[in-house]
């Protein structure tokens, strides 16, 4: 009965161990910014270079660190339940590995590479200019300090 | 008891608010008065009557046929308004006066930081025009770069000034290497103690191998690693620079 009623209360309110990745403070402007902020903020760019999504889903896409890329997705089946799935991108000597739910392991190739590197070169081209201020190839702030 | 109010003591907690939206609503709202103030001073109803008779645009016959849902026709609606009392023009430049210097205090107004959007991309926004600059300089083709690894410097911004000292600069040989100076690295100051001091070394040394002309779609593993460490470097360096914007470093 609590599971039931634990279900209907994030149907209502949201879960809020995931509502927690995407929902930005409202008080973030008078904290100190983290780098679990700067990541939402990057998120939300990366959610958004593979095009629009479908009705009720939610996407989010962003590099945890410097060999990490994560992708999460949500949305709802046509039984109404509730999906979610999350991808792991490790990139290390061998290639890109891809780690899904499952204990599922396999390295990327042919198209699903090249989609991969494209939107590694589209998010961090997009991330450096409007999160960071930065121009892509060079590094330098786009608006330079004035001594 | 009760219906008795306590007189409250002069040293009663009372804080002038900081420029804030509150400040800026009551200027604005000075600033309206002002504004009317004005204009009726300059209103066409104290002005000369203009010599020249009215065009015939303006006796269009079908405005003046269309009354309005109040029932008023167009030409009413938008004649002349009667002439009210108006202040004289001592009045009007007095008002003038007190606005002009209204406006002149408002003028280095800007948005306090508090209520600016971090994104800088947000058209408008206090940083999207004074973005937070990292204390830690960029590192990325740095002409002074030569030197900086002289010194095993990376960014220079808490470093005793004192060590630029031309005369000892200009007197070694423009290639000699740091471990053949004899020159000691100048001390850090204490607060640049950046965990991300080597991470940014790294990043520095990374893209000095890459091209310089573009980003290139990452087809290796290491140019995809590459790409990490720079999103890693830039977020350190402008988390850095924003927490120490707000501590009022």
């Amino acid at each position: 009965m609590s599971g039931i009623f634990q279900r209907a209360l994030e149907l209502i309110v949201g879960d809020s161990s995931r509502a927690a990745l995407t929902q930005i403070p409202k008080d973030r402007h008078f904290k100190q910014i983290t780098e679990r902020d700067l990541i939402r903020l990057e998120s939300e760019i990366g959610s958004q270079i593979f095009g629009a999504l479908p009705h009720g889903h939610r996407r989010e896409f962003f590099c945890l660190d410097s060999t990490t890329w994560i992708w999460y997705e949500e949305w709802y089946d046509e039984n109404r339940r509730f999906q979610t799935s999350t991808i792991r991108y490790e990139i290390n000597q061998n290639g890109v590995l891809k780690v899904q739910e499952g204990a599922r392991y396999s390295y990327l190739d042919g198209q699903e590479y090249e989609h991969f590197a494209m939107a590694m070169k589209m998010y961090f081209e997009q991330v450096m200019r409007r999160v960071y201020g930065r121009y892509p190839a060079s590094g330098e702030l786009i608006t330079p300090v004035i001594a | 008891m009760q219906g008795t109010r306590t007189k409250p003591s002069s040293d009663a907690t009372f804080s002038i608010p900081s420029l804030n939206r509150y400040n800026t609503d009551v200027q604005a709202a000075q600033v309206d008065q002002g504004l009317r103030a004005i204009q009726q001073a300059y209103s066409p109803d104290t002005q000369p009557t203009p010599q020249y008779p009215p065009t015939a645009a303006y006796e269009h016959p079908a405005v003046v046929s269309t009354p309005n849902a109040l029932g008023v026709n167009a030409h009413q609606q938008f004649a002349h308004p009667v002439a009210q009392p108006q202040p004289s023009y001592t009045e009007g430049m007095v008002a003038y006066q007190n606005l002009n210097a209204m406006v002149t205090d408002m003028v280095p107004f800007v948005p306090s930081p508090e209520y600016a959007h971090p994104d800088t991309t947000m058209p408008g926004s206090f940083y999207a025009q004074h973005p937070p600059q990292p204390k830690i300089p960029t590192v990325f083709n740095d002409p002074n770069r030569e030197l900086q690894d002289q010194f095993d410097l990376h960014g220079d911004v808490n470093v005793d000034p004192s060590i630029w000292n031309q005369d000892v600069l200009q007197a070694q040989p423009a290639t000699y290497e740091h471990h053949h100076t004899g020159i000691e690295a100048p001390a850090v100051q204490p607060e640049y103690q950046s965990p991300y001091h080597e991470e940014e070394y790294a990043v520095h040394e990374a893209y000095a191998r890459n091209e310089p002309d573009g980003v290139e779609v990452p087809h290796t593993s290491e140019a995809m690693q590459r790409l990490g460490e720079w999103l890693a470097y830039a977020r350190m360096a402008h988390m850095e620079a924003w927490n120490a914007d707000r501590s009022g470093e």
